[in-house]
């Protein structure tokens, strides 16, 4: 479960840590930081990995050495084409919508 | 409430613990062990088992293995159907069981036939080309899960000799209790030889740390497999559903039990051998 506090929910956890690897590789811990501290939403310990999996398994992530237990994740260039037409469409979608509400408004 | 998360991870599935335990373990050591953390746990376990994800270089080899492996779980805890679904209408024949009963019994019957067949196959081809090549330490290692299913088939045979010896001297009939008791407790063993042998034979499965190529023919055995389960239990529930209430003699309740877990496996096989034969073309 991706946890925050807003009534409509924008991101799910795919696209939330393929963001966060953007910045650069993390292991599970960072992850969960990271996105908490850009969106303000809590993935949870199995939400994180469930969705590690899946990216791992369709290529977008792989995983490098790890240090101790834990394992940093980093974006591949399949991961980085996924993020980019992501983003790219929700720009779209963001600056549409706003747009919209800027002629709405009296 | 740590303590708790912690062991909810043991509920994950084998692969998945395999690939992300150690890394889950040590995040769940650095979160807080709150409720909502343990629910997510529980939440991703459902997840994991109900849609797995095979990652990494080895992922097509251990997706062959869950669905070769998933596949004989749901063959050992559905086959029964058939057997049972002959017992309940045709061991006397009731009132309801026309030609029609008749048919659809026979045709699960002669599935049952081909779908063990079919596993017969698999497992002699895995023994020739996984078990045979190993060392002998190596095999026992990988075998030894197989053993409690040897011991209560053993015991099973012993009790159905029993019941065959009591039956020709009149004893069954003498004493009912013993009989019932007899009875119940070998029913009882049967299901848990099924649990030992389908669970034991997975495990085994994994010890062996079979090749995705030797894995590729059992994979592709598993579909047929699967759908022959699948119209097995679709054959034994219709025949039932005709045959209606008067023809099962009171043995409603153990039917019902007996083809509900033959409809659950038979979903169960389908879905896991289908999501494998995308796996089969790449090994």
């Amino acid at each position: 479960m991706a946890r925050n506090n807003t009534e409509v929910a924008w991101a799910d956890p795919a696209l939330l840590i393929l963001t966060s690897l953007a910045g650069g590789p993390k292991h599970g811990y960072a992850i969960i930081q990271d996105t908490e501290e850009q969106a303000g939403i809590t993935l949870g310990p199995g939400t994180l990995y469930g969705a590690l999996a899946r990216l791992e398994e369709r290529g977008h992530i792989r995983a490098l050495p790890g240090e101790d237990r834990r394992r940093p994740y980093e974006l591949t260039a399949s991961g980085s084409a996924v993020l980019a037409q992501r983003l790219k469409a929700m720009r779209n979608l963001a600056s549409q919508g706003l747009a919209r509400l800027r002629t709405a408004q009296p | 409430m740590r303590r708790f998360a912690r062991r909810v991870l043991r509920w994950y599935p084998p692969s998945f613990r395999a690939r992300y335990g150690d890394e889950l373990d040590a995040l769940v050591d650095s979160l807080s062990g709150s409720a909502r953390t343990t629910a997510d746990l529980l939440w991703g376990a459902v997840r994991a088992w109900l849609r797995p994800a095979f990652p990494g270089a080895d992922g097509t080899r251990r997706r062959l293995l869950a669905s070769v492996s998933t596949t004989w779980i749901a063959w050992c805890a559905g086959f029964l159907v058939a057997p049972a679904a002959n017992k309940a209408l045709l061991d006397p024949p009731g009132a309801g069981t026309g030609m029609t009963v008749r048919i659809l019994l026979y045709c699960g019957l002669g599935l049952f036939a081909v779908g063990w067949l079919l596993a017969l196959a698999a497992a002699i081809l895995l023994l020739v080309r996984a078990v045979l090549p190993v060392s002998r330490s190596r095999a026992w290692f990988a075998l030894k899960p197989l053993l409690p299913a040897v011991v209560l088939g053993v015991i099973e045979a012993a009790l159905m000799l029993a019941l065959l010896l009591m039956s020709q001297s009149n004893a069954l009939t003498r004493n009912p209790t013993i009989a019932s008791i007899v009875l119940t407790a070998w029913l009882v063993g049967l299901a848990a030889f099924l649990g030992c042998l389908g669970i034991g034979a997975a495990v085994s499965l994994q010890r062996l740390e079979i090749k995705a190529s030797t894995l590729q023919i059992p994979a592709l055995l598993a579909v047929p497999l699967a759908l022959i389960l699948a119209t097995m239990s679709a054959c034994d529930i219709a025949a039932v559903i005709l045959a209606g209430d008067a023809a099962l003699f009171g043995s409603i309740v153990p039917v019902i039990v007996v083809l509900a877990v033959a409809g659950t496996a038979s979903m169960v096989a389908l879905t896991s051998s289908a999501r494998g034969i995308p796996a089969i073309r790449h090994a």
